[in-house]
């Protein structure tokens, strides 16, 4: 399971960074158009690595369990 | 822009984003040879136009590789949930294409904007045509230089190299960071990725089949993404020539894959070389010239 941790936090820092993109009225790097707007583009950027990240983490556990 | 040179431009498209000649570099490089100095590119109507023809050459790809497409996402999806692979070849076919399309997609999500804008000048472009016409005859002159001695070598060689079930995930990432380039105009999409699979010892055909599978997502997904700017304000006085566009750049680029896969069995990259090097060369003297 110790294997599948890594994985699973960094699916949960992708979420947060899609979450981060959808809230207006902040600064938002790396964006082209007003960094103050919602970036929901980056949302669902970040969303499809969260989600690709969650696969990582199924296959590392079941790596551990052999 | 006037319907006809949408409908040209749209068969530029459909041509030149298939064949490795890059379909950017002739966008940028072509309307200003040919004196069609009412399209500007940077204008707000002319993004609903691209993402259309884009949407197209996708559909055309989807379309062509449609028994492909619906074996991999159902080997993917079954290993995605089951959390292990089982040797499959397009279960190996699917990750391969999810770990290539990781470093294009993040580059050209982040990058995109600012590379054009950097060197979306059409002298630029020209150059950068030489650079890929050059990339593509010294890919071609590394694989021969590795083949065994013997073999007939120029455009039609003896069978040399592996199939798609060898590629490693570093070899898809490496694919990938190689499609990239491609956000230069003047570079091509296809064919740098197909100079990278055939540098990681990848025979003609499955490199070229890998570099259009590659292709589908990321077209596909920055087309969709675009969508919203199709019915803005900006969009809608265009969508219907868009809608035209989009259907000539499908036919165009269906024929151009159909071609493509068949000249790969046995053709080379030198022909695309030369024509990009030679493009290039005389877009650079006729712009330099005005």
């Amino acid at each position: 399971m110790q294997k599948a941790a890594i994985p699973i936090i960094v699916a949960a820092v992708l979420l947060l960074l899609a979450v981060y993109y959808l809230i207006p009225g902040i600064s938002h790097p790396l964006v082209s158009a007003n960094p103050m707007n919602a970036h929901y583009k980056h949302a669902v950027l970040f969303v499809g690595l969260a989600v690709l990240s969650l696969i990582w983490a199924r296959f590392a556990a079941n790596s551990a369990r052999g | 822009m006037s319907v006809v040179q949408a409908l040209w431009l749209a068969v530029l498209q459909g041509f030149s984003e298939l064949f490795p000649v890059s379909s950017l570099g002739h966008t940028v490089i072509v309307p200003s040879l040919v004196g069609w100095s009412n399209i500007n590119q940077a204008s707000p109507t002319f993004l609903p136009f691209l993402v259309m023809l884009h949407l197209g050459t996708a559909a055309a790809l989807l379309i062509f590789f449609w028994r492909d497409w619906s074996a991999i996402i159902t080997a993917f999806v079954r290993s995605a949930v089951a959390g292990r692979l089982t040797g499959d070849a397009n279960e190996h076919l699917a990750w391969m294409l999810v770990f290539g399309t990781i470093p294009a997609a993040l580059v050209g999500f982040f990058l995109q904007k600012p590379l054009q804008r950097l060197f979306a000048s059409p002298k630029t472009a020209a150059a950068f045509l030489i650079v890929n016409g050059g990339v593509l005859l010294l890919g071609e002159f590394i694989r021969r230089r590795g083949e065994r001695p013997g073999n007939r070598g120029v455009f039609f060689s003896s069978e040399h190299g592996k199939d798609l079930d060898s590629l490693t995930w570093r070899g898809a990432l490496a694919v990938g960071a190689a499609q990239s380039l491609a956000l230069i105009p003047g570079m091509s999409r296809s064919g740098v990725t197909i100079v990278a699979g055939l540098l990681l010892d990848l025979k003609h055909e499955p490199a070229a089949r890998f570099s259009f599978l590659l292709t589908t997502p990321i077209i596909a997904g920055a087309g969709l993404l675009e969508v919203p700017v199709l019915f803005g304000a900006a969009g809608r006085p265009m969508l219907g020539v868009a809608f035209a566009g989009a259907v000539v750049a499908g036919i165009v680029a269906y024929l151009s894959v159909k071609f493509l896969m068949r000249y790969f069995e046995f053709g080379r990259l030198d022909p695309f070389g030369c024509y990009c090097l030679a493009l290039g060369a005389a877009s650079l003297v006729v712009l330099a010239v005005r």
